[in-house]
């Protein structure tokens, strides 16, 4: 695998090195000021809500199989401080759903009624793009580390779309609780991935988007996100946390 | 040469009447029914500018006065109903005793009212047939000023008293001299008036000139209009002449009535699923899939039932709204109890089709079912929902005095508390609140994040309380940034 990853890394810095020498051509030229960063990437995400302690089965895998989340997410970042790469200050935003059926009590077999998990993830990021390799040597990949804390707000519905709800009651003091499925839970979560910087194969484009727009520099990323959403630990909390690839485009300007 | 073909445009103008100049041209220019006002009866809508109306079988036998057959009832013989004419032009030709409102003749003396005549049939004497204007003059082509229900029935009707007539309304300011005239018929010439009755078009106001054109009621027969049955589907329009003798030009113009007496077939229900407190229902429609416009009832109960049921409107039958699509969500059902289920289509012309036998329903019964978040807490999950949000802003900021904790109070107290989600909102954070907050009053680290995580809602609620200073400031920030990135740019530009 890491061998594999390794040849990988070599086979795109042999094809971009080429191309590099071309862009060398525009860098001469001065670029507008840059200090945002907006990103929107996708992936699949599953939430390791079968992974808490103390669960009969895994409720997860039974109403949605294997099926993850379509993730879709948005970042903004605020360029801090550059100096030997940059250092930023974001905000994410996401959005994501899985729909299954539910199951029947009394047969345990599969229902008509669509069940639905939605998740709006929020976060506040720190960032840093090691960007030397573009800036000075003219190698358009950035590598890149993140390291935020999550809020993820959430909820699922019923067979006619209603939010959940669950009853329960205590055998020994006799009370009912009632549980609603919609809640937010806490984390935390670590990213790091390399971005390939798409002016390197359209220099010219590239300095007309920025005259035009302001865009110094736009990015095609790959993004290994490690999310620990459980409440930093709670035992009462989903554990929504997991490990997935995100891929996207990033605008700088 | 341009002022050859200004001369040459000035002659052409000037050598044509002047439309304009209505007080001095006599007669008047009908181009469409918006150039003469209609009003037509209010069986039909008040919809006045329309030039189309729709006419499905229910209407007809409505404004036929007839007594709609059951719903599976099969209605394919005319006579089965007593009929003396099946079409306009026998009713036209039994005028002398039966066609109120038609006039045989094409002339104003000959021109009738439906008081003026007996009922087809004679079953319905006329309610004022004595004291009723039946004079022919030009004044009086016009009906009296009784109600339509005070009316005699007129053409095929079964209920005693109740006019089967339409009654259309026309008036104009514009018109000064001239001849008028209406035709009713499923094809009438548009070149010259109708003098005499065919099969497909009766004169029913002969032409004539008038001394006053507002408010002339024109009174026609709905067996005219709609034939004498409700079950061959025909168009049949009212046609309205003008003759401006000024000019010796005839103009035409006509109003639609479409009528669609063709019962929809029924839709087969191909699944009817039972869900907790719903039932999931499909359906296909394959053999009105040449009708455009087609919706769709669901009924159900706990009782089979057929359409004569839903007409008699049976207790515990219940319906769902009209659906353009060929699946619905039955809701608000009880689990284990089994459901008769039906669909009905409804074509553009509201013709519906009809369950006929019970074995045109289908039965389910919905269930307790166990949705993502049940299952997860059968299966023992821990997660208690809700939201957590202000004692974590207390703990945040070590204070519940703190200006943000104030904020956010007052955001609660002023804009959630004051609407039924936000209420909601409350009370679950109430209820779930404490708990998160324990969490950042043990960890002094968490404060700080906490206190940047909150801060977006601190601005918000202030952003509330203060609209005008919000976006003042708001709006400056932009401008900065905006200024800032512009003359960058510029400067760049100059470089």
């Amino acid at each position: 695998m890491i061998r594999n990853s390794f040849a990988i890394v070599v086979a795109l810095i042999v094809l971009v090195f080429p191309l590099s020498a071309s862009a060398q051509l525009f860098t001469a030229e001065r670029e507008s000021p840059r200090s945002h960063m907006f990103e929107i990437k996708f992936g699949m995400y599953t939430p390791n809500i079968d992974s808490e302690s103390g669960l009969d089965g895994k409720p997860y895998k039974t109403i949605f199989g294997d099926d993850g989340m379509f993730l879709t997410k948005f970042e903004y970042d605020y360029q801090l401080w550059k100096g030997f790469g940059s250092i930023a200050l974001g905000v994410e935003f996401g959005f994501g759903e899985v729909s299954g059926n539910g199951l029947e009590v009394d047969t345990n077999e599969e229902s008509s009624d669509t069940t639905v998990f939605t998740m709006i993830p929020m976060s506040l990021v720190f960032v840093y793009h090691f960007d030397i390799m573009a800036t000075r040597w003219d190698i358009p990949i950035v590598p890149f580390f993140k390291a935020g804390i999550d809020y993820n707000i959430w909820w699922i519905t019923d067979g006619v779309g209603d939010d959940s709800t669950y009853e329960e009651t205590d055998p020994e003091t006799n009370k009912t609780s009632k549980f609603e499925g919609l809640g937010d839970t806490w984390g935390w979560h670590v990213a790091g991935g390399v971005k390939l910087l798409l002016d390197t194969f359209a220099p010219r484009m590239a300095r007309t988007f920025d005259s035009d727009s302001g865009v110094n520099n736009s990015y095609l990323f790959a993004e290994v996100v490690h999310a620990v959403i459980d409440d930093f630990g709670s035992d009462k909390s989903f554990k929504l946390g997991d490990t997935t690839v995100l891929f996207g485009i990033a605008f700088e300007f | 040469m341009h002022r050859f073909f200004i001369s040459l445009v000035l002659v052409i103008v000037c050598a044509q009447p002047s439309l304009a100049d209505d007080a001095e041209i006599p007669g008047f220019l009908i181009t469409s029914i918006s150039g003469i006002n209609v009003t037509l009866d209010s069986r039909f809508g008040t919809d006045l500018g329309a030039t189309e109306h729709q006419i499905n079988q229910n209407d007809c036998y409505n404004y036929l006065q007839l007594t709609a057959p059951a719903p599976c009832e099969v209605t394919t013989d005319p006579e089965t109903d007593g009929d003396t004419s099946t079409d306009t032009n026998t009713s036209v030709e039994t005028d002398e005793d039966a066609d109120a409102g038609s006039i045989p003749d094409t002339t104003p003396e000959d021109t009738t009212t439906p008081e003026d005549t007996a009922t087809p049939d004679e079953t319905v004497e006329p309610a004022d047939s004595e004291s009723s204007d039946t004079t022919n003059s030009d004044e009086d082509v016009t009906t009296d000023d009784d109600a339509p229900g005070e009316k005699p029935a007129a053409g095929k009707a079964d209920t005693a008293g109740v006019p089967s007539y339409i009654r259309i309304t026309l008036s104009t300011s514009a018109f000064a001299e001239g001849e008028f005239g209406v035709a009713v018929g499923s094809s009438c010439s548009t070149s010259e008036f109708p003098t005499t009755d065919s099969t497909t078009c009766v004169p029913v106001l002969g032409m004539a000139s008038k001394d006053d054109y507002t408010d002339i009621e024109v009174d026609i027969l709905m067996s005219d209009l709609l034939g004498t049955d409700c079950i061959v589907s025909s168009t049949r329009y009212v046609y309205f002449y003008v003759n401006d003798t000024a000019y010796d030009q005839l103009y035409t113009t006509q109003v639609a009535f479409e009528g669609d007496y063709s019962v929809p077939a029924s839709p087969v229900i191909t699944n009817a699923t039972g869900g907790e407190k719903n039932i999931q229902v499909d359906w296909s429609d394959s053999e009105n899939s040449n009708e455009a416009d087609m919706t769709y009832r669901v009924y159900y109960s706990e009782e089979e039932f057929t359409s004569d049921d839903i007409e008699a409107a049976q207790d515990g039958i219940q319906s769902s709204s009209s659906v353009n699509t060929t699946s619905y969500q039955i809701t608000g059902v009880s689990n284990n109890v089994t459901y008769q289920i039906g669909v009905i289509a409804v074509d553009s012309f509201g013709n519906r089709s009809a369950i006929c036998d019970v074995s045109e329903l289908v039965s389910a019964t919905p269930v307790e079912v166990n949705d993502f978040f049940e299952h997860y807490k059968a299966s023992g999950g821990q997660e208690e929902g809700g939201l957590t949000g202000c004692f974590v802003a207390t703990a945040a900021w070590n204070s519940p005095s703190a200006g943000a904790v104030l904020e956010l109070q007052t955001m609660r107290d002023q804009w959630l508390l004051n609407n039924e989600g936000g209420k909601a909102m409350v009370a679950l954070y109430y209820s779930q609140g404490p708990e998160a907050a324990e969490v950042v009053a043990n960890q002094q680290w968490l404060r700080p994040i906490a206190q940047l995580a909150l801060m977006p809602s601190v601005v918000v609620s202030w952003g509330l309380r203060h609209p005008g200073l919000f976006f003042l400031v708001m709006g400056v920030l932009l401008m900065m940034i905006a200024r800032r990135q512009f003359s960058r740019l510029a400067k760049r530009g100059q470089r």
